[in-house]
């Protein structure tokens, strides 16, 4: 036992003297927390077949049957088959519904009190939030690239310009970081799963129907195509269709990139403002 | 109140280790609605370096919330507190790298193993690998769970997962130990594997506990000093067998009803009374009968109770209170506890 403790005296007085948490702590809890999340992320089947099952579902029933509808490549889908078409949009969903089964770790970790763990370790608070954060990416995108392999299978096709896919992963990097601050945020207030989960059920349809996902803008009714320009993933689906697919895009990733940056911006900032007041005013 | 001595500001500065908690006037409320509810009031304490201190009251006395605000999870309102020197709001930072906790609510993952729950601890506080690795190893055998730690700890009972969280609490050689509740819920068996552990570590490696608990048995086999604490205030501390001796030889409770304030006054004319006091929110039902007395009158006694029953029993009818329930007994920490609140302590 004397050496250990020793060993744990050198820790301390490595960090003694600094009266406030160090780099080093903030990333080490970082990376403590993502790996134990994924850990547990292994670990749960609901979790991985809960997020990727609609998406799937989607494209084998929806994606095979409206594709037989809309032979090859018809002004209906410019330019791309509707495999391809519609592989965006699914690919969106399931980072969305990841990003927000990654809140709800966050949201269990609060209402368990596992949080306090982590609250009086040595380690900032920010690093609590980044955790859970980057675990919810990591999650989005590991499900992003399954939905991308099965549109392969199914007949998608692939841009191989690389320049382009990183552009792609890079919107899908942007979309994600907006729902995971949203999905914080709502992970910082509620106050149970169940009012939670119901954020999933109000936030995946309209998602999904109130945007460019599955028919072309144009041929919306007006209603719904002005709510489909308030969508997100609208703008996310115009630019992932042109970069992964070489789609025309609709939009322009001129107007898609500022888009989609501001609501990262805002997604982020206001998953970290409700954050640092649940973790400020005890339950 | 009863405090330890404070260092005055004059004396001359010694080289005395410093106590190992400090904690004056701390005050932390909370604002429920249009209410202000003062959950901590003005706790005091000191606890000296590798000694176990009992924080024992009821729940929703204050002390969760003292050690929230201890373990830099909430800060106070007002208020000083120190762990080994540093100041909790200030150096929260350094506090968190010294101390060890544990909490009321069990809070272990219940998908990840016992081993798993140790290493992300230790991953927590930096420690090295191979210095996590073999506390992991000790701390496994302290708390006897070395078949059990690569399961999950759903299969765990919840001793098992007392257990645990002891030894997470452990894990970083902490230099002061928060024990929530320790043993809250648990049978007798896990209760008394956990304060043998407890013992153990304060007996081996001189570790400063700080404990909450309402079970009366609990503080008096555990702590060095009990601070009584009832609506955010310790109202007593001192040492155990200190509290139980203040209460005098024998304690005679008395249930029924009648003229009780003149009960009272004959009983303190009484040279072997020490004390006499009502307790009017008691109303406590006379065993067996399913009555309820209208007061609870308990007297102190300076003398074995023996030779004076008689004597009570006359003062009472001459008095006016009529006797329901008559009992004697050696004192308990519950009756420190009923002394200094008016209120039974539940179990």
């Amino acid at each position: 036992m004397a050496v250990t403790v020793e060993q744990r005296l050198d820790t301390i007085n490595g960090l003694a003297g600094k009266r406030s948490e160090t780099w080093r702590e903030l990333a080490g809890g970082v990376y403590t927390l993502w790996r134990k999340h994924m850990k547990k992320f292994r670990r749960s089947v609901m979790e991985i077949g809960g997020t990727l099952f609609t998406p799937i579902l989607w494209m084998l029933l929806f994606g095979l049957s409206m594709g037989g509808m809309v032979k090859g490549i018809s002004d209906f889908t410019p330019s791309v088959n509707y495999i391809a078409y519609i592989t965006p949009g699914l690919m969106l969903l399931t980072c969305l519904t990841a990003a927000i089964l990654g809140g709800t770790t966050l949201l269990m970790e609060r209402t368990t009190g596992i949080i306090k763990e982590y609250l009086i370790a040595p380690v900032p608070r920010l690093a609590v939030l980044l955790g859970t954060m980057s675990s919810s990416l990591t999650k989005a995108f590991l499900q992003a690239l399954v939905i991308i392999v099965l549109g392969l299978l199914l007949g998608s096709g692939l841009n191989l310009n690389p320049l382009e896919f990183v552009g792609g992963l890079l919107v899908l990097l942007v979309y994600t970081l907006g729902f995971v601050g949203i999905a914080s945020a709502a992970a910082s207030k509620a106050r149970g799963m169940e009012s939670y989960h119901t954020l999933i059920g109000v936030l995946n349809l309209p998602v999904l129907f109130l945007s460019n996902a599955l028919y072309p803008l144009e041929k919306m009714p007006v209603v719904l195509a002005v709510l489909a320009y308030l969508n997100p993933t609208t703008y996310a689906i115009d630019a992932i269709r042109g970069l992964f697919y070489g789609a025309t895009i609709e939009i322009g990733l001129w107007i898609d990139i500022p888009v989609l940056l501001a609501f990262m911006v805002l997604g982020l900032w206001y998953g970290f403002r409700a954050f640092q007041k649940s973790v400020t005013t005890p339950n | 109140m009863t405090q330890i001595a404070q260092p005055s500001p004059t004396a001359a500065p010694s080289f005395r280790r410093s106590p190992a908690i400090e904690v004056s006037g701390l005050v932390r409320t909370f604002q429920a609605g249009q209410k202000t509810i003062r959950a901590v009031d003005g706790v005091d304490l000191q606890v000296e370096s590798g000694s176990i201190y009992a924080l024992l009251g009821p729940n929703g006395a204050g002390k969760t919330t003292t050690i929230s605000i201890l373990t830099t999870l909430i800060p106070p309102t007002s208020g000083l507190a120190r762990v080994a020197g540093y100041d909790v709001v200030k150096d929260a930072a350094q506090v968190r790298r010294i101390i060890g906790a544990t909490f009321q609510e069990t809070v272990v993952d219940k998908n990840l193993s016992g081993r798993d729950a140790l290493d992300t601890h230790g991953r927590l506080y930096h420690l090295p690998k191979a210095l996590i690795k073999s506390r992991i190893e000790e701390l496994t055998r302290l708390v006897e769970l070395e078949d059990a730690i690569d399961r999950p700890t759903k299969t765990y009972s919840g001793g098992m997962k007392r257990r645990l969280e002891l030894a997470r609490g452990l894990m970083t050689a902490p230099q002061v130990l928060f024990l929530d509740e320790p043993t809250q819920g648990l049978d007798p068996q896990n209760r008394d594997r956990i304060w043998t552990y407890i013992r153990q570590l304060r007996a081996e490696q001189g570790l400063t506990i700080l404990l909450t608990t309402h079970y009366m048995e609990e503080a008096e086999q555990l702590a060095d000093r009990v601070g009584i604490i009832d609506a955010g205030r310790i109202v007593q501390s001192g040492t155990p067998a200190e509290l139980i001796g203040a209460l005098g030889e024998d304690v005679v409770t008395i249930l029924g009803d009648g003229n009780t304030p003149n009960f009272l006054e004959s009983l303190r004319q009484q040279s072997y009374v020490d004390w006499a006091s009502q307790y009017v929110s008691a109303a406590a039902e006379v065993e067996g009968t399913g009555e309820i007395a209208a007061a609870t009158v308990q007297i102190g006694l300076r003398e074995q109770a023996g030779k004076f029953l008689r004597p009570i029993v006359e003062l009472a009818e001459g008095a006016g209170f009529k006797i329901a329930d008559f009992s004697i007994k050696r004192p308990s920490l519950n009756d420190v506890f009923l002394k200094y609140t008016g209120r039974r302590l539940r179990d």
